[in-house]
């Protein structure tokens, strides 16, 4: 059987004495779209950064298409403070930085949208193709690396015209309205060439017309571009529309996990979501 | 339109052509021209006038330019009405005398023809995209060149030319680590320093190091090595220590940074006063006796070429990811920039130019002392900085020298106790002019927070629209 | 034994008071971190502006008059300095009020050059304070002992004014949520403005015990001792009242510590190496907390 794409291996995050995440396990297999739900605060965007490299998880594992890249046990204060529900540590300490896991092969977005502010947009598309630049600080300031230059605008133009806003690529990034930036943030991430594309809460701030069109246009990019999706988002008529599977998390553990049809009548679910019924 | 522009160049060539056959064919003619000068020689009737006139003949024939010039000069005024100075005479004399301003005339011409041309180009023509920069620098070179003959090398306009190439340079340097990496550092006056140093140090006169040194035996360097590559040296040793510093450094938060790099500054310039390194430092001492530079040229031309490899580097994919650091760090790694070394690669490039215009201010000043390196002096880069625009080259440009010529030139009335009349005037007097000079900066610093070019950098085109936009009354943009 | 203490009690001594004066100006910077995030680096320039209004009031006005008044200036040109330098820039990104910081010391410091003209003054010198004590075998001035009480005097009455009083609370708040407090409707501008009139007091009441030490004053002499003062902060935890005082403690006896070791000229550069060090290990420093930015 082949390496999921991305398995989280019993992941745990705590802040202090918060435990933000706690024990999540989860996997996603090759062109996946899959989702990740739950409540404000439940912990979603923490599992992101968990995953990224932004944040080191307190324990627990990342598998990247079978390798691990991200492997950590409590240490100095967390030994004592330590707080998750699974207490059996990996004996491994793996860390990789945003950066390294970037280059690997995922790419994310934000939550609240993080646009490079001076610059435009076709600029901001652009910085994304740095990464796999072959040329050195010599060979690109004296101009000898024409060629790379000439294709890294090229793709990034591509990233462009496949959200639609080439029409708009010499316009500062933040004059944009709300929507195309969200679309420009992916763009940005896509032109990093990534396999795995993890999206927090690409629908946020869009009507339903235009989540109608990102859900098409999600779909569109998997197949165009041989990605494997994972995605946060509160919009369900999205997430049930696109998904091939759900996760829900709810207070940093996961309560339940199943394909669209399942979750939708999931008392667990509701309850998290809604509340309990006083009466 | 396009055929009147070509004919125009064509016609300012020719005249090039011209002023560049005359000077160049007057340059050997002076023997002859005394000839024609006085055909009748009159000279052998009039004893002063032979004298004069013998005076320059001797100053030839010793291999002395200047004081055959002067000796002209003093012929030609004290003896004009006897003297032949019309028609062609005058025209090969006028060229005698002014050989280079001419030659740099010409250049000009020759220059400005070129930029015609490339005007009547196609617009998008890559000859046309480089020659209108090249004409400008060809043109700020050339005048210069010309101002310093005729102003005369130590007057005060050329001072501040020099100073004000060389604090250019160290600006950009600064501006490339905090206006376009978003590092707020305050330690260039130590790197400033170490250049300083290693420059001087390495170029000392070998037979004046044991007068240089006279506290510490001569010293244990007891080699010259030549200005260029003392220079480049001076870079390098400012680059490692910076490589050094910013493995600790360059972690920190920003304002932990500003204190951090503070702090190194402080303490690399007690270490190059410390007695102990004094065969190499020279302890707290000064440095003298290294070879200088006599023209403004140099460091114009040193400063010309880093910072045209600053703008390079901007404009370049590291450069924007440099940039990208800046706006938001956070999102600059998660594209795949790893920030560490990217950092590290701005503080250790920023260094080596802050070292190379540490080693210009030491030819400059013709001395070095660790002492006058304080933070002071960061300050007032960082000040040239926030004026020019933080994010701007030609900002930091424009601000330096405009900063150099106020503080060392246009102010300096304010310095000077005045009397009108009978009436003294108040406030002025010695230190009045810093004052004022301060508070000029907290009004650009608390009402012009953009400083001069915010973070765009001068273009023709952009003038050229802020020009029409202007005459049309229309929107002004940020 | 008894050699070994009288070599090296008037380090330790000296050390202990300037300790306490560094500590007096170590805590202005702290509390103005603590509530503004912002290095005031015209602190230092302060401090020495209150030596120089001591010379010349001294000169035509009795002590009783010229010293009050001295800290009542201070107080006044911290407030102004808050009021014209840093308070318009207060929504600007924070470089900005940082080079404002800048402005201002640079702005201070040729102002006192151009009405000093830059020739060193001499401190009046105070009664009692400045009298020559002896302990053991060691003469000194009476302002070394005096320091270190009338500093913890001073520390122990701020704590209490900041733990107990509705202003204090105010100011523990803004120190620690900004945004939060103002929308809570606490008096920003009234917080901001006791907290320099504190730091600008105490700066005046070290530079009283300073120069009354160090007797020469020059439009400069305030920046070393401000510089240090800083770094105490940085090395107690910026925005730990405590802590600047320990580090102030701490750096000053380090400091003499390597004057009676005889590396007099590196007993500057060692309070940068301690800077360093402690931004390395420990950059929120001993006492102080870090901060987690929400990605």
């Amino acid at each position: 059987m082949a390496d999921a794409m991305l398995e989280l291996s019993h992941v745990t995050m705590q802040f202090g004495g918060v435990v933000a995440v706690d024990n999540l396990s989860m996997h996603i297999d090759q062109d996946e779209i899959v989702a990740l739900i739950g409540p404000n605060g439940a912990g979603k965007t923490t599992a992101f950064n968990c995953i990224t490299g932004v944040y080191t998880p307190t324990s627990g594992q990342v598998f990247y298409r079978g390798e691990l890249i991200v492997s950590n046990r409590p240490q100095g204060r967390m030994k004592t403070l330590y707080a998750g529900s699974h207490k059996d540590f990996p004996t491994q300490i793996v860390v990789n930085t945003p950066d390294r896991i970037t280059k690997m092969g995922l790419a994310r977005t934000f939550q609240n949208i993080r646009l490079f502010k001076t610059q435009t947009v076709f600029e901001n598309v652009l910085i994304a193709t740095h990464l796999h630049r072959t040329s050195n600080l010599f060979t690109a300031t004296m101009r000898l690396n024409r060629q790379e230059e000439r294709s890294f605008r090229e793709h990034a133009m591509s990233m462009l015209e496949a959200v639609g806003l080439q029409d708009e690529k010499d316009e500062l990034a933040v004059s944009l309205p709300y929507g195309k930036q969200r679309r420009l943030e992916i763009a940005r991430a896509l032109a990093t060439r990534p396999r795995l594309l993890l999206l927090d809460e690409p629908a946020a701030g869009m009507n339903p017309q235009e989540t109608d069109a990102l859900g098409r246009f999600i779909v569109d990019i998997r197949s165009r571009f041989g990605l494997t999706v994972f995605l946060i988002e509160h919009h369900m008529d999205l997430v049930m529309d696109i998904s091939d599977r759900i996760y829900v998390i709810d207070f940093g553990r996961q309560i339940a996990h199943g394909i669209p049809e399942q979750i939708q009548d999931n008392p667990d679910v509701i309850t998290a979501y809604l509340g309990v019924d006083e009466e | 339109m396009k055929v009147f522009k070509i004919i125009l160049a064509a016609l300012l060539v020719i005249l090039a052509l011209v002023i560049t056959a005359s000077a160049l064919t007057t340059r050997d003619i002076l023997p002859a021209l005394l000839e024609r000068m006085d055909p009748e020689n009159l000279a052998a009737h009039d004893a002063a006038m032979q004298k004069a006139k013998d005076r320059v003949t001797t100053a030839l024939s010793e291999n002395n330019p200047e004081r055959a010039q002067r000796s002209l000069d003093r012929y030609i005024n004290g003896f004009s009405a006897q003297l032949t100075l019309s028609g062609r005479v005058g025209y090969d004399l006028f060229f005698f005398r002014n050989g280079p301003s001419m030659l740099a005339l010409a250049l000009f011409l020759a220059v400005a023809a070129a930029g015609l041309i490339a005007h009547a180009l196609d617009r998008s023509s890559k000859v046309r995209k480089l020659v209108l920069p090249a004409i400008l620098i060809t043109v700020l070179y050339v005048g210069v060149y010309i101002m310093e003959n005729i102003a005369g090398a130590n007057s005060m306009l050329m001072t501040v030319l020099k100073k004000g190439a060389i604090y250019a340079l160290i600006a950009v340097s600064m501006n490339l680590l905090n206006g376009f990496t978003g590092l707020f550092s305050l330690g260039q006056a130590g790197f400033m320093l170490i250049g300083a140093y290693t420059y001087a140090i390495f170029s000392i006169e070998t037979q004046s190091r044991a007068q240089v040194y006279q506290y510490y035996a001569g010293g244990i360097i007891q080699f010259q090595l030549p200005a260029l590559l003392s220079i480049a040296l001076a870079g390098l040793a400012a680059a490692l220590f910076a490589f050094l510093i910013g493995w600790p450094v360059l972690r920190l938060k920003s304002d932990y940074l500003a204190i951090a790099t503070l702090g190194f500054a402080e303490i690399i310039r007690a270490i190059f006063q410390y007695d102990g390194l004094g065969p190499l430092t020279n302890g707290s001492n000064l440095l003298r006796k290294f070879t200088v530079f006599e023209t403004a040229l140099f460091p114009f031309a040193v400063a010309g070429v880093c910072i045209a490899l600053i703008a390079l580097l901007i404009h370049s994919t590291y450069g924007r990811s440099f940039k990208a650091i800046r706006d938001d760090e956070v999102a600059a790694e998660a594209m795949g920039i790893n920030l560490y070394a990217h950092k590290q690669m701005a503080f250790v490039i920023s260094s080596f130019f802050a070292g190379v215009g540490g080693a210009l201010l030491a030819m400059y000043q013709t001395t070095v002392q660790a002492a006058a390196f304080t933070s002071a002096m960061t300050y007032e880069i960082l000040l040239i900085v926030v004026i020019g625009g933080m994010g701007s080259i030609s900002g930091s440009v424009i601000a330096s020298f405009l900063f150099v010529a106020a503080s060392e030139w246009w102010l300096r009335f304010l310095d000077n106790e005045t009397m009108l009349g009978s009436f003294r005037v108040p406030l002025l007097r010695s230190g009045f002019r810093m004052v004022v000079f301060s508070v000029v900066i907290m009004a650009v610093v608390l009402f012009y927070r953009k400083g001069i070019m915010g973070d765009r950098e001068l273009s023709l085109g952009r003038f050229r629209r802020g020009l029409s936009r202007r005459k049309k009354g229309g929107a002004q943009d940020g | 034994m008894t050699e070994f203490i009288s070599a090296n009690l008037p380090y330790l001594l000296a050390g202990i008071s300037v300790g306490g004066q560094y500590a007096l100006i170590a805590i202005g910077y702290t509390m103005v971190y603590g509530i503004l995030r912002l290095i005031n680096f015209a602190h230092g320039d302060i401090f020495t502006v209150a030596a120089y209004c001591m010379v010349y009031m001294n000169a035509t006005m009795p002590l009783y008059i010229s010293l009050p008044l001295t800290i009542v200036f201070t107080v006044v040109l911290g407030l102004a300095v808050e009021r014209v330098a840093y308070k318009p820039l207060r929504d600007a990104p924070r470089m900005s009020i940082m080079i404002s910081a800048i402005g201002v010391s640079y702005l201070l410091q040729n102002l006192m050059w151009y009405v000093t003209g830059g020739l060193a003054q001499q401190y009046p010198t105070i009664p009692w304070i400045s009298s020559t004590i002896s302990i053991y075998t060691a003469t000194t001035k009476m302002v070394t002992l005096v320091t270190p009480v009338l500093t913890l005097v001073l520390v122990v009455l701020l704590v209490q004014l900041i733990k107990h009083t509705k202003i204090g609370m105010a100011m523990r708040a803004v120190s620690r949520d900004f945004e939060t407090s103002r929308l809570m409707g606490i008096k920003i501008n009234r917080v901001i403005s006791v907290t320099f009139a504190i730091g600008s007091f105490l700066a005046a009441v070290g530079s009283m015990l300073y120069f009354s030490n160090y007797t020469a004053v020059t439009p400069t002499a305030g920046a070393m001792p401000g510089l240090k003062a800083f770094v105490a902060a940085v090395f107690g935890g910026i925005g730990s009242i405590p802590g600047a005082v320990i580090g102030a403690f701490i750096i000053g006896i380090a400091e003499n510590i390597i004057k009676a070791l005889g590396w007099t000229a590196f007993s500057d550069a060692f309070t940068f190496a301690l800077l360093i060090v402690i931004l390395i290990f420990k950059p929120t420093g001993l006492f102080g907390e870090a901060i987690h930015e929400k990605v």
